[in-house]
């Protein structure tokens, strides 16, 4: 969870993070009534199988304090969230649904109504995973075609083998995963740090300032000089720039800049840019240790 | 592929499984462990490997030969009982209709629904590029999946989590793209293995009291949705597993289980999230049974290494679970042993959480150049 952060809400990080956690879902709700259901009429079974875990849930995971405690030691900021994996939410609601479902010596109008009840009370209490719609795969690779076209695009325009290119967000995160010949300019957290204004310490704003200044180009449409612009180009050995066709103002600027459109897509449009002292990329040769 | 998956699962789980002198031989137990031990084993042939900056080719044929040589004696020792329990298998799954029809769907559906759906995600910038740059490079972990630019020194936070190197052995051999094996071979892989678990969970849950063996279908049934009071076992596991179904389809936000499940299956996350979890509390529910055998034990400390080859996710939930399960369990049985073997069981997951401390404190730095 990369919006709360435990230091700044202290005691109520818990109850923020069970906010985020469950969203619009009721079913951490539905987990509480079917441990109290359980501890009221529950058989001793019962008990021992889910309500006893619960309780060791309330004073741990569920413990305001244990969030505090656990990230002065270890920064848990981002993962606490998960620590709600292991609430058996799935099996005890699954397992209350088919007790009252196959309740003994009840006839076949109970039990369809009892069904009907558990899937409408499950389908309402939850968000459907595909509710904003549900969009199949447009190949076997299961990336958008353009993540191929673009791949294809760069390699016959590029005069290396590992050419390095830098691309708006979207495609920047999933070309990789189809052709690791392609480099990237700008790692993950890099990116997101720009595109999400995260603060970089001074030493890390020194590092990575050529890359953050072309990021500032294709995020925001930064109008950085000529010269200082394309020295960061030249210095990350960035050949290419993959724009989205829409993002005119972004592409009317590196045309200015002196970019060559080389090819485009029906989304994107890629720039090459003819590097002053391109560098030939070569994988380190470890073959004497093997 | 996913078969091939399962058979391999299958056969090194056998080896174990398949030595349990007390216990009927369970195919849904071995494939679980076996799923484990194939990992458990991977981690302990990658990981020096990886330090000696040997290359991908090298593991890939080492791995070859350790999984062939695995399968051919886990066959030579357990063939009668594969046999036997091939036969057993066909006769439960005609006897068991209903169940195996109803669990087929509901398997079926997932596996269609989720592996036809285009998910942008952004961790598998990582899980997923590390496989094409390890393919790309012939390296292991030397260079870095978001830019593909070398790294001089080996990053501790996926050290240990070898399950993408996995991947990477598997493309290699095979010649699929990892795009294909990880999102859709590897996700068909990790969906199967929930339900089994599932499955675990309900029969545990289900045929628990004296009396409630599989019964034999009744006369007079008139089909799936009208079952008066003819509900078997059986088919109380297989509505169990459709409400788990859809449970996972509609509890979703960024950051469930199920959001893992349906959404971000093919990471090592999701594993942890819905097999490993699962599989600790189903071995809580096999311990509440019998707290001494010792056989639980060493299947949850098995859990507990493998969970660390997934994700490191599972360094800190896997010993949080044990404890969660551990200490009532204690309660229960009054047995000073259960504090001791859980967590002696919590011990791999803490030791690497020290460990990747340790590296971000600044102490220790593996290399991957010779210094």
């Amino acid at each position: 969870m990369q919006t709360l952060s435990i230091e700044k809400a202290g005691l109520s990080y818990i109850f923020q993070c069970l906010e985020l956690y469950s969203g619009e879902c009721l079913y951490l709700f539905l987990y509480g009534i079917g441990i109290i259901f359980i501890l009221w009429k529950g058989r001793k079974s019962e008990k021992r199988t889910f309500l006893y875990p619960s309780l060791v849930l309330l004073l741990t995971v569920f413990n305001p304090l244990l969030p505090v405690t656990v990230n002065r030691f270890f920064d848990v900021n981002k993962e606490y969230y998960r620590t709600l994996w292991i609430v058996p939410v799935v099996p005890l609601l699954a397992y209350l649904a088919v007790k009252f479902v196959t309740l003994p010596n009840r006839n076949t109008n109970y039990r369809n109504a009892v069904f009907l009840g558990f899937c409408c009370i499950f389908l309402g209490a939850g968000t459907f995973v595909y509710a904003d719609g549900y969009i199949e795969q447009e190949n076997v690779y299961k990336v958008p075609n353009e993540v191929i076209e673009v791949s294809e695009l760069i390699h016959e325009n590029a005069l290396v083998k590992y050419p390095k290119a830098i691309c708006d967000f979207r495609l920047h995160m999933e070309l990789r995963q189809y052709d690791a010949s392609i480099l990237l300019t700008a790692d993950r957290s890099q990116y997101l740090a720009v595109m999400q204004g995260t603060h970089q310490d001074d030493q890390m704003l020194e590092q990575n300032q050529a890359v953050n200044r072309i990021l500032d180009v294709i995020l925001k449409g930064e109008e950085v000089p000529k010269k200082e612009f394309l020295g960061y180009l030249d210095q990350t050995n960035t050949e290419f720039v993959v724009v989205e066709a829409k993002n005119s103002v972004v592409l009317n600027y590196l045309s200015r800049m002196g970019l060559n459109r080389v090819g485009e897509t029906e989304e994107r449009v890629l720039m090459h840019y003819d590097l002053k002292n391109p560098i030939q990329y070569e994988l380190a040769d470890y073959s004497a240790y093997w | 592929m996913v078969l091939l998956n399962l058979f391999l699962y299958f056969a090194f789980g056998s080896l174990i499984t398949g030595r349990f002198k007390d216990s009927r031989f369970s195919l849904v137990i071995t494939e679980v462990v076996g799923f484990f031990t194939y990992y458990c084993l991977f981690e302990l042939v990658c990981l020096p490997m990886v330090l000696r900056w040997q290359p991908l080719s090298r593991l890939s044929h080492l791995w070859a030969g350790i999984v062939a040589a695995v399968v051919i004696l886990s066959a030579v020792l357990n063939w009668k009982l594969w046999k036997s329990k091939l036969f057993e298998l066909s006769k439960f799954l005609r006897t068991h209709y209903q169940f195996t029809f109803l669990s087929a769907v509901v398997v079926v559906i997932e596996l269609v629904v989720i592996i036809h759906a285009y998910q942008f995600t952004l961790d598998a910038a990582f899980y997923v590029a590390e496989v094409t740059t390890s393919l790309e490079t012939n390296m292991l972990d030397i260079y870095d999946p978001y830019t593909g630019m070398w790294m001089d020194h080996f990053e501790m936070r996926y050290f240990f989590q070898t399950y993408p190197l996995n991947d990477a052995v598997m493309c290699y051999l095979t010649g699929i793209h990892p795009l294909l094996w990880t999102k859709t071979i590897m996700e068909a892989v990790c969906i199967l293995l929930s339900n089994c678990v599932s499955y675990l969970i309900g029969k545990r849950l289900f045929m628990k009291k004296v009396g409630t063996k599989p019964s034999e279908p009744s006369e007079g049934q008139n089909g799936f949705f009208d079952m008066g009071d003819y509900f078997t076992p059986y088919n109380k596991i297989a509505l169990f597993l459709f409400f788990s179904g859809m449970l996972h389809f509609f509890y979703t936000t960024i950051y469930t289980s199920s959001a893992f499940y349906t959404t971000r299956t093919y990471e090592g996350k999701a594993l942890v999230a819905n097999v490993v979890i699962p599989v600790i509390f189903w071995l809580y529910l096999k311990l509440l049974q019998d707290h001494r055998k010792n056989r639980y034990w060493a299947l949850l400390f098995l859990v507990s290494v493998g969970g660390a080859v997934l994700s490191n996710s599972a360094n800190m939930l896997v010993p949080a679970s044990l404890f969660v399960f551990g200490v009532p369990l204690f309660f229960q049985k009054r047995d000073k042993w259960i504090l001791i073997k859980t967590a002696l069981c919590m011990l791999p997951g803490i030791l690497l959480i020290i460990s990747y401390v340790a590296y971000v404190k600044g102490y220790y730095v593996l290399y991957t150049y010779p210094r």
